[in-house]
């Protein structure tokens, strides 16, 4: 009934346009084995290379360059990005929602995601990519690393960051407002149980990772000093790296075990094994994973309290996953197994992830880690992990939904060939690395006592790169010629498989709702909800399109910048414009955001991961302070009275949005267009003290690569003031609005919204002021 | 009406300013005066949060959001910051 | 392999101790866990005519609970506790490699892209070759000049971050003469994988000859 609203699949207009949740999953699923095609040829690359003790195939830098951008494109460009394909398909049907929360907020967040890789391939015909390492360690890759395509490779990252965060909002309203009836948060399917977990992980750590990327941003283009100090500024990025990278272990493996646990019940036949235990389980380790970064760092020499500290917490966190693993085993006693290629895969996985884990065990063990630290050990143990219990967990995904995605039944014959030699290659690739452990990692040459284990390894890659192939061929050639598969060819029990494959744009026909524990639709009455849903918008393209070019400017030609910056202002004033209909469904299951409508909750996700961001700057700040020996006293080096001025121009400013709200909602049109000019008013006077402030310093000789002082003051209020200033350009937007009569009326919920952001700044200033002048 | 709430905030965030002002100049030994400065900050934070942005007025589930960030943020703070104590950079 | 009666344990000893306990038990761990998933894999597999086992999810349910808490922490329990032995061994291996030997000669080092420098006591400074008599302890105090690097000698088991602007502490001791090779252990350019040198433990006699013949710089 409803699919005339979307234009036929054979169409380009409908992959640029489409915010349908389910044609984004295709548009991920397609762009992320694309970027594993990249990915696992840059390391087949290598391991030619290692195929023997002194080859030439690459230099030393080509090298460097391969296992770098592999390493990063593995994790955030494929695995990551592969589980939300599986996760944009499947999440909503699994929660009976008709789409994610913000659809166009879902396209945008693809489109970000594919233009920040394509940022990062164009890096690599800039004579050099990032060439130091996925964990991009300082000053390697600030101080000492001049070339440009780095800067672009690093920019590519932040647009992915913007996508990740985009996507954390969407997906966290999505599931804690659009579940059906009955269907409480602890009853959730387990997957997007996992997907939920890794959406909040990625809401407190992608913030880290992105405040890293702008202080080294700002290291290697306006010239700060943070990490090209010698005043523990290596240490420094270590500390905000693995604060992000160690979360992003489980953000890669969460949604796998989400996927196995689900596959296992339906090719078991039975429960999961104690099911509420694996959920606290999971929770627990969300937590802690928090918690455990400074194992990364034990040689580094930290003070012994932390390192014991962080001992107590990498030893704990292992027993969650003791528990979860143990309860995947126990789930198949008195079951009864069909081993189909999706139950392969995750079985598969979970037997890898094991041997991950147990090896996992070393290296938490400091003692150990002193020596194997650097060691082709760690290459092993992490492959095992994020390669064997995410991706490898993850095609079982792939196969257990295709059917769904497709309405077609791939071959299992193929299937299970990709299994074995999946299999085969992943063991005869990775286990020879964990039998290297005393070669270091990244080093091109290696001695001749160690060329079998490293040829079984090369052997190994390329099997498994094989492997891949005959699942590009299954997918493909059984979407022209596959069975048809039927609504549950598995007969699985959860939601997505009540509907048909592949689902209509809609998904179901009816409101699902679970009514004492069982599933009915509540009929639809489509003519009470007047205008059809909308399923197309041109802005999430051309939002991304102009911040790539804006981006890209950067590192090649500022006219770039300048067209990209014009484009990015017509795209949000085209987005903000548009009609879009997306509606929430009257009734569902929201606990515990019952009374928080889906706009509120995500200007606080967003305002979450604000609080992420700066809490990591303010701390970059208080550690270099704590390491700097000569620090200047506090009202010596930075004006007092322009700090001061400026705190009250910000109160004052907050006062004002507040006031404009109260105008409105009493009707006051010229109320409300007062206040939010007043509002407008105090935030250009406040950029203006700051640059007055800037100014004074410049002419002082004080510049951003001065000292440290400097540098952190220039960043810090930098940011901020880059706030202030994109605070400004929404207040122009609104008081255009309330001065021809909104807000008074109707809709004063977006200056309640616009509130959160402006007060979030404010408060932000609320701690610059005494940090920098006056302690 | 949250008028007037609103604006006995405003002087309470005002007042607050003037004191970190006046304490930043007393002759206190200089950990006193650090402490109380950041938590007058941390005290005008709190006073934004509830009563500019609501949270006072909103089900603490909301509130976790952010709470839950703050903890992140603090726990990032300490063991960084205290894993450097006692040593010595050029 | 050093285990000569009235001797000082190595940083070899302290690790291989620690190395064989771990990796027997997760070896052995190993082994028993994915048996017994193969040997449930095997025994359950759906043969034809086998029955739906009777508590199996049916379309359109919530999920349903299965009991096995009990079993489930007794399984925890148990790894837990070999887990934290296991910890324990290394909290006590920690304690002798943080507390280097009163007795030991102490050198500075100095990691540089691409080599290493050594200072020796008397101010003498040798570009990517350290001598020192075997049998003596080393106390080694590690820094960087430009990037991050990672002072390992594999053969000794030794390791230390090597960071600019920071002092490591770190020691080890030689029993057997002969060459041994340092490597960086953390990407730091291109030169990275040819930044070796060399440690060369010489009969005391030897080294003291060499060492007293040496014109500090």
């Amino acid at each position: 009934m409803e699919s005339h609203i979307l234009p036929p699949g054979s169409t380009v207009k409908r992959w640029l346009l489409t915010t349908n949740h389910k044609d984004v999953g295709i548009l991920y699923l397609v762009t992320s084995l694309y970027f594993l095609v990249v990915g696992g040829a840059l390391a087949l690359l290598f391991r030619l290379q290692l195929a023997g003790p002194n080859l030439n195939v690459l230099s030393p830098s080509a090298f460097n360059q391969a296992v770098t951008v592999h390493g990063l494109i593995m994790v955030l460009f494929v695995i990551s990005p592969l589980a939300f394909a599986l996760a944009n398909y499947i999440v909503p049907l699994q929660i009976g929602a008709r789409d994610l929360a913000f659809p166009r907020l879902n396209a945008l967040s693809y489109w970000l995601y594919l233009f920040g890789g394509v940022l990062v391939v164009i890096s690599f015909f800039q004579q050099r990519t990032l060439d130091v390492g996925w964990t991009l360690y300082q000053p390697l890759s600030s101080a000492f690393s001049p070339y440009v395509g780095v800067n672009t490779g690093g920019l590519g990252l932040a647009l992915l960051v913007a996508s990740v965060t985009v996507s954390t909002v969407n997906f966290v309203v999505t599931i804690f407002r659009s579940r059906a009836k009955g269907l409480r948060l602890t009853a959730l399917p387990m997957f997007t149980m996992c997907i939920l977990l890794t959406v909040l992980m990625m809401l407190y750590a992608f913030p880290a990772l992105l405040a890293g990327i702008i202080i080294l941003a700002s290291d290697r283009i306006l010239g700060t000093v943070y990490f090209s100090s010698p005043e523990g500024g290596a240490i420094l990025w270590d500390h905000i790296f693995w604060f992000f990278g160690h979360p992003e272990v489980y953000i890669v493996l969460f949604p796998a075990l989400g996927v196995i646990a689900d596959v296992l019940v339906t090719f078991s036949r039975r429960p999961l094994f104690a099911r509420r235990i694996i959920i606290a389980a999971m929770v627990i380790v969300a937590g802690l994973s928090f918690l455990v970064w400074g194992h990364h760092m034990f040689l580094t020499g930290m003070h012994p309290d932390v390192r014991r500290a962080f001992t107590v917490t990498t030893i704990a966190i292992s027993l969650p996953f003791d528990a979860i693993i143990l309860s995947f085993i126990y789930t198949l006693v008195k079951s009864r197994i069909e081993l189909k290629t999706p139950m392969l895969f995750a079985l598969g996985s979970i037997a890898i992830f094991i041997i991950g884990g147990i090896t996992g065990v070393f290296l938490g063990s400091i003692a150990l880690d002193y020596v194997l630290r650097g060691t082709y050990f760690v290459v092993a143990h992490f492959h095992y992990t994020m390669a064997g219990g995410g991706l490898v967990g993850l095609v079982a995904g792939v196969y257990y939904w295709y059917p769904k995605m497709t309405g077609k039944m791939f071959n299992e014959k193929l299937g299970r060939l990709q299994f074995i030699l999946t299999i085969i290659g992943f063991n005869m690739l990775y286990f020879p690395l964990f039998l290297s452990w005393e070669m270091p990692r990244r080093v091109p040459i290696y001695p001749e006592n160690l060329i079998p284990l490293q040829q079984v390894a090369t052997v190994g890659g390329f099997i498994l790169g094989a492997s891949f192939l005959v699942m590009f061929w299954n997918l493909l050639y059984s979407l022209k010629y596959g069975q048809p598969a039927g609504d549950n060819p598995w007969g699985a029990y959860t939601l997505e498989w009540m509907t048909k494959s592949p689902p209509p744009p809609h998904n179901f026909d009816g409101t699902p709702a679970f009514i004492n524990g069982q599933l009915s639709f509540i009929a639809a009455n489509g003519a009470a909800h007047g205008e059809p849903e909308t399923h197309l918008s041109v802005w999430p393209f051309m939002l991304s399109l102009a911040s790539f070019l804006s981006l890209l400017g950067l590192t090649t030609n500022l006219l770039f910048t300048l067209v990209g910056l014009g484009l990015l202002a017509f795209s949000v004033l085209g987005l903000a414009g548009e009609r879009f209909i997306s509606r929430e469904e009257k009734i569902g299951e929201r606990w515990p955001f019952e009374s928080v409508d889906r706009m509120k909750l995500a200007w606080w996700t967003f305002i979450a991961s604000e609080v992420m961001l700066f809490g990591v700057v303010l701390s970059a700040y208080v550690y270099v302070r704590t390491t700097s020996a000569t620090w200047p006293a506090p009202g010596t080096f930075f004006d007092i009275a322009h700090g001061a001025v400026n705190t009250f121009i910000l109160l004052t400013s907050s006062l004002t949005v507040v006031l404009a709200l109260a105008s409105a909602r009493i009707g006051s049109r010229a109320g409300t267009a007062g206040f939010l000019a007043a509002t407008l008013a105090l935030g250009v006077a406040f950029l203006f003290n700051k640059y007055n402030e800037w100014s004074e310093l410049f002419g002082h000789g004080i510049t951003f690569s001065t000292n440290l002082p400097a540098s952190t003051f220039f960043l810090t209020t930098g940011i901020h003031g880059a706030h202030v200033f994109a605070g400004l350009l929404a207040i122009t937007y609104l008081l255009s609005r309330a001065l021809r009569g909104a807000y008074a009326r109707e809709g004063h919920e977006t200056l309640e919204y616009f509130g959160y952001y402006w007060h979030f700044v404010d408060i932000v200033w609320v701690f610059i002021f005494p940090l920098f002048y006056l302690v | 009406m949250r008028v007037w709430i609103y604006l006995s905030v405003f002087a309470a965030l005002v007042l607050m300013t003037f004191l970190e002002l006046m304490i930043f100049a007393q002759p206190l030994p200089r950990a006193v005066i650090d402490m109380s400065i950041v938590g007058l900050a941390g005290g005008k934070a709190l006073l934004i949060a509830l009563f500019f942005q609501h949270l006072a007025y909103e089900p603490k589930s909301l509130s976790a959001l952010a709470i839950l960030g703050i903890a992140s943020v603090v726990a990032f703070l300490v063991l960084s910051v205290y894993s450097i104590i006692g040593i010595t950079f050029r | 392999m050093h285990k000569l009666i009235g001797m000082v344990a190595t940083t070899v000893d302290i690790f291989n101790n620690l190395w064989s306990v771990f990796s027997t038990l997760g070896v052995i761990v190993g082994i028993v866990v994915i048996s017994y998933m193969v040997y449930l894999i095997v025994r359950n597999r759906a043969r034809g005519g086998a029955p739906e086992p009777e508590d199996s999810p049916k379309p359109g349910e919530l999920p349903r609970e299965r009991k096995g808490a009990k079993k489930l922490l007794l399984s925890v329990f148990l790894s837990a506790s070999i887990v934290i032995s296991l910890i324990l061994l290394t909290f006590i291996a920690l304690d002798n490699l943080d507390r280097p030997p009163a007795d030991a000669m102490e050198v500075k080092v100095v990691a540089f892209q691409w080599g290493w420098k050594f200072y020796y006591p008397n101010g003498y400074e040798a570009v990517g070759e350290l001598r020192i008599p075997r049998g003596t302890a080393v106390k080694f105090y590690v820094t960087s000049q430009d990037v991050f690097h990672n002072m390992g000698i594999i053969d000794l088991r030794f390791k230390i971050d090597a960071i600019p602007g920071k002092t490591n502490i770190g020691w080890t001791r030689v029993y057997q003469a002969g060459v041994y090779e340092i490597r960086c252990f953390e990407l730091c350019g291109d030169g990275h994988g040819v930044m070796i040198g060399r440690l060369i433990a010489m009969e005391p006699e030897e080294f003291n000859s060499w060492y007293s013949s040496l014109q500090a710089s």
